[in-house]
């Protein structure tokens, strides 16, 4: 993708994350954690400030041979996230 | 009886004024005293002496005024002889004092020390009487008193040598004297309350105490305080005063019970025979010194007393005048100015890191400080505090860090300065060769590509294509302008540090740059927007303001934006969105589907974003605008505009509300020229043959929702209706008015309330009622 | 310095702090520092039972490293003034990086 404007091309990777600001996002995070908000603020080390966040936890089931996969999901208002559980940022197109 | 302008509700009636800790604290060191004295079986009973004088008083109306100050015809000027009244005052309160100071004697009271008293009795001094010596208690002194002369001296400087003072007091109290012997006999029957200059709230305590407090207690001190504190700019002439008859005064202050006592034990005490003693020819005031020994003290300690006590005098003066401005301010505003004042430390000190670093929590805090006035001022002392800290503490971190910093930074600097020579360039008959580099792969190729390859942009120095779908190109625009408008913001924050422009003064250089480089960024700003792109009927793309102005954050960037552009900028985004109004992402998505009855959220969300945010600047601006450019944006939008789309969109409607309630704003202000009222006309007929026969399909689907919007609509196009134009709209909306008005009897109250209103608008509009329907 | 500017705002409210152990704790902010290492006093363990550890805890100092989330209260944060400070820290950033 080539940049087309002069006023602050994009040269990484989080400035694609600045451009969902205020976005609906979709968060990866380690330990099997899902994350879906609004996107509010971040820094380089990818903390960030989600708003009305939905959390999914992916249980997988114990004692069963199965896998069987259950989630837990979370609400949250706001959401402070320390960026060295960031595993990915992607935005969530709205409808 | 406000005479003076004061306040003469009673204290009781009026409250205690929380506001003045002075005088309380004051009244409090003698409600205690007071109260210890009850008990004292020596002491005079308050029923034993009141003589019933104070019950008869009639103080509700002003009945007395006339009898008081003289008939109304008289023109009773405000500008008051204070010096005049207070003297003829004083000296009643004088002799009350002595009254009192003798029945105190009577009793055996434990003699506090006047040294403690004398403070308590300076801040405040409105409540102290004026304490005047028993010249019983000192024997005979010398017979002759120093006959003073009467002059007043109206220097309001109270800091002349005591000496001098205190030779005064001395004369006017051998003045007093003299008088109180004549005065003695003359009647008393006066309401005895009336002989108390003492402010009414302070009088119930300090006759019945301070006489006990102080036994010898410096009368002329007194006085001269309680002048003070009333009158404080003549108080050395209180102290020189002219004897003035006393008899004058007795009318002037009401007070009831502790005037009867005094009074009556007045009556009893023998005139003050003597002239004051020489050993207290200052103030008639010894401390620890009883009357009859008075008499036996050496010369020496005379000398000493006199000293002490004019040190303790002129401590006292001076406190009395630190203390004559107390209760000026209220908590409140203390706490105004203290907050003040610790933004100022905050800022001046903190003049480096500034929005740069610590932006969200200056901002945040500034932002609260604005719409909180009370908040506790802990926060900013913590903020000053802590930045305090941080600093020295990080200090020798910062100076490594920002060290290697510049290092880094310089050597960039140096890499980028060495010349790209790194392109080797062969020139050849036949044209360039140059050899690739890996950092600028794409100048090697000197091929100019003319047809862009399937929608992706390319590089080009004009953008003319501006590729709208893209909403990764939609976003990064955003965020440019919102860079631009970032930066325009800090600048305009730099302006106050600029030197303060006198009204007169020439523009400062610095003044100067400052608005160009502000002029720069606006120009930067308005660039980004993208809204002078040009407008090309024949691209399918959406024009790019337009497009990035579907996204919320957009939208709630046009608000701000708005307040940095002039009145042509202005309109021009105003024409745009108008131009572009069925295309906008609220008006598209805003129509109702045939089986819809609501909305789905995200459009609603966005419709709001849009009214919350776009509107309110533009309407600002179209009404102020003048009947013309009123006129030339109907118009636009009657051409380029599918109307009836757009009117059966809250936003839609909207807009049109707003040109007509302008124009008819307009038109009956009067003023507007023919020419322009007629070509309104023109267009408002336009609009109405446009929409009519669709009226109805302005309302929202469903019975209970928000319809307000439609029933303003309807008003502002009905007030400019001919009468059949408003036989038109009438007849096609009255079913929809019966409706709302039973569904409004059938509501609880606040919601049919509502929808009477709503519909009023309309109906008042037209010259009807709701009520008319019965 | 942003999130340290942030949470400097937030001081005197009432948190929740999930750690990467799972464990969650509810309580005032009184302190926050560059690392975002954190004060908490008044503190409640949410799932008190599991978690039996800090029941005799009144005030607590957390590592930054160790903190999962931080539930907020979404009234005592300016999401507009969030996003522009973020935006100020990307830029400076940038600018910073010498482009």
């Amino acid at each position: 993708m080539s940049d087309a404007d002069d006023s602050s091309p994009i040269q990484e990777p989080l400035d694609l994350v600045r451009l969902s600001l205020a976005e609906q996002v979709f968060v990866k995070l380690r330990g099997d954690r899902e994350l879906r908000g609004r996107l509010h603020a971040y820094d380089s080390h990818c903390n960030l400030v989600l708003g009305d966040v939905e959390e999914t936890i992916y249980v997988v089931g114990d004692d069963e041979e199965d896998d069987s996969i259950k989630t837990i999901k979370k609400q949250s208002e706001m959401l402070f996230v320390r960026g060295d559980s960031v595993v990915l940022i992607s935005p969530q197109a709205q409808s | 009886m406000s005479f003076f302008g004061f306040d003469t509700s009673l204290p009781r009636d009026r409250g205690h004024p929380a506001t003045a800790p002075g005088f309380a604290q004051a009244t409090d060191h003698f409600a205690g005293l007071s109260k210890a004295d009850d008990d004292d079986d020596d002491g005079i009973d308050f029923e034993d002496t009141y003589d019933g004088l104070g019950d008869k008083l009639d103080e509700k109306d002003d009945a007395f005024n006339d009898e008081t100050f003289g008939a109304p015809e008289e023109t009773i000027g405000k500008d008051f002889d204070f010096h005049g009244a207070t003297a003829r005052v004083a000296d009643a309160m004088e002799e009350e004092h002595e009254v009192f100071n003798r029945s105190a004697r009577n009793q055996s009271v434990a003699r506090v020390a006047a040294a403690p008293t004398q403070p308590a009795r300076v801040e405040p001094p409105t409540h102290v009487p004026t304490l005047r010596p028993d010249m019983s208690l000192w024997g005979s002194g010398p017979a002759t008193t120093p006959q003073p002369e009467p002059q007043p001296e109206p220097t309001p400087v109270v800091q002349p040598p005591v000496g001098r003072r205190i030779l005064s007091l001395e004369e006017v109290e051998a003045q007093i004297l003299a008088n109180n012997e004549q005065r003695h006999q003359s009647p008393f029957q006066q309401p005895p309350a009336q002989t108390h200059q003492l402010p009414p709230q302070h009088q119930h305590v300090p006759p019945m105490v301070t006489p006990q407090l102080h036994q010898y207690p410096p009368q002329q001190h007194d006085l001269h305080q309680l002048q003070s504190q009333q009158f404080p700019a003549h108080i050395q002439s209180m102290l020189q005063r002219n004897q003035t008859p006393p008899q004058v005064q007795h009318r002037q202050i009401p007070e009831q019970h502790p005037g009867g006592v005094p009074l009556q034990q007045q009556q009893r005490m023998q005139p003050m025979g003597q002239p004051l003693h020489p050993s207290r020819n200052q103030y008639g005031m010894t401390n620890h010194v009883p009357a009859p020994q008075l008499q036996k003290m050496t010369e020496a300690e005379k000398a000493r007393f006199l000293e002490e006590e004019s040190k303790r005098l002129k401590r006292n003066h001076k406190i009395a005048q630190l203390a004559r401005y107390n209760g000026l301010m209220t908590p409140a505003d203390k706490n105004f100015i203290t907050r003040i004042q610790l933004q100022h430390l905050v800022s001046i000190n903190n003049a480096e890191d500034n929005a740069n670093e610590d932006f969200y929590y200056i901002v945040h805090s500034a932002i609260r400080a604005r719409t909180n006035p009370q908040q506790p001022l802990n926060q900013f002392a913590q903020t000053y505090l802590f930045r305090q800290g941080a600093r020295g503490r990080n200090r020798q971190q910062d100076n490594h860090l920002q060290r290697m910093e510049q290092q880094v930074q310089r050597a960039v600097a140096a890499a980028k300065a060495r010349p790209k020579a790194s392109q080797l360039v062969l020139e050849g008959s036949l044209g360039k060769i140059s050899f690739s580099n890996v950092k600028t792969p794409r100048p090697m190729l000197n091929i100019k590509k003319s047809d862009t390859p399937g929608g992706e942009p390319i590089r080009r120095t004009q953008r003319s294509t501006f590729s709208s779908a893209d909403r990764k190109s939609l976003l990064r625009a955003i965020e440019n302008v919102y860079d631009a408008l970032l930066e325009l913001e800090v600048h305009e924050r730099e302006r106050a540090k600029l030197p303060i422009l006198m009204q007169d003064q020439q523009p400062q250089p610095a003044h100067v740059e400052w608005a160009a480089r502000r002029d720069q960024l606006v120009a930067k700003l308005w660039k980004e927007t993208k809204i002078m792109e040009p407008i090309n009927p024949t691209s399918t793309a959406t024009h790019p303001f337009i497009a990035i102005l579907s996204y919320s954050k957009m939208k709630r960037a046009v608000q701000r934006i708005f307040r940095h552009l002039d009145p042509e900028q202005r309109v021009t985004v105003l024409t745009m969105i108008v131009v572009h109004l069925d295309i906008l992402d609220v008006v598209k998505h805003g129509v109702y589907l045939p089986d819809e009855t609501q909305l789905p959220s995200a459009v609603r969300e966005e419709i709001e974003m849009f009214a919350a945010s776009v509107l309110p600047p533009l309407l600002g601006y179209v009404y102020e605008a003048p009947l013309s450019i009123v006129v030339g944006l109907l118009g636009i939008l009657l051409d380029r505009v599918d109307v009836v789309a757009v009117s059966k969109t809250k936003i839609g409607l909207a807009f049109l509300t707003m040109f007509s309630s302008r124009a008819e704003i307009v038109k009956q202000a009067g003023g507007a020229p023919e020419s322009e009222l007629q070509q309104w006309q023109v267009m408002y007929d336009k609009l109405f043959d446009s929409l009519q026969g669709h009226w109805m399909e302005c309302f929202p689907p469903g019975m209970f929702v928000d319809d307000v919007y439609v029933w303003q609509f309807l008003a502002s196009i009905a007030v400019g209706a001919n009468n059949a134009q408003q036989q038109a709209l009438v007849s096609a909306v009255k079913d929809r008015v019966m409706e709302n008005v039973r569904a409004s009897k059938t509501l609880p109250p606040e919601l049919g309330a509502q929808k009477n209103a709503n519909v009023n608008l309309f109906m008042r509009a037209i010259g009807l009622d709701v009520e008319l329907l019965g | 310095m942003l999130f340290f500017s942030f949470f400097k705002t937030l001081v005197d409210h009432e948190v929740t702090v999930e750690l990467k152990n799972d464990l969650s704790i509810r309580g005032t902010l009184k302190s926050v520092d560059q690392f975002l290492n954190i004060k908490l006093d008044d503190i409640m363990v949410l799932e008190e039972a599991k978690y039996p550890h800090l029941a005799a805890v009144r005030n607590v100092f957390i590592r930054g490293s160790v903190v999962r989330y931080v539930h907020l209260p979404s009234g005592a944060v300016d999401t507009a003034l969030l996003e522009d400070a973020t935006r100020r820290e990307a830029s400076n950033a940038a600018a910073a990086k010498g482009r």
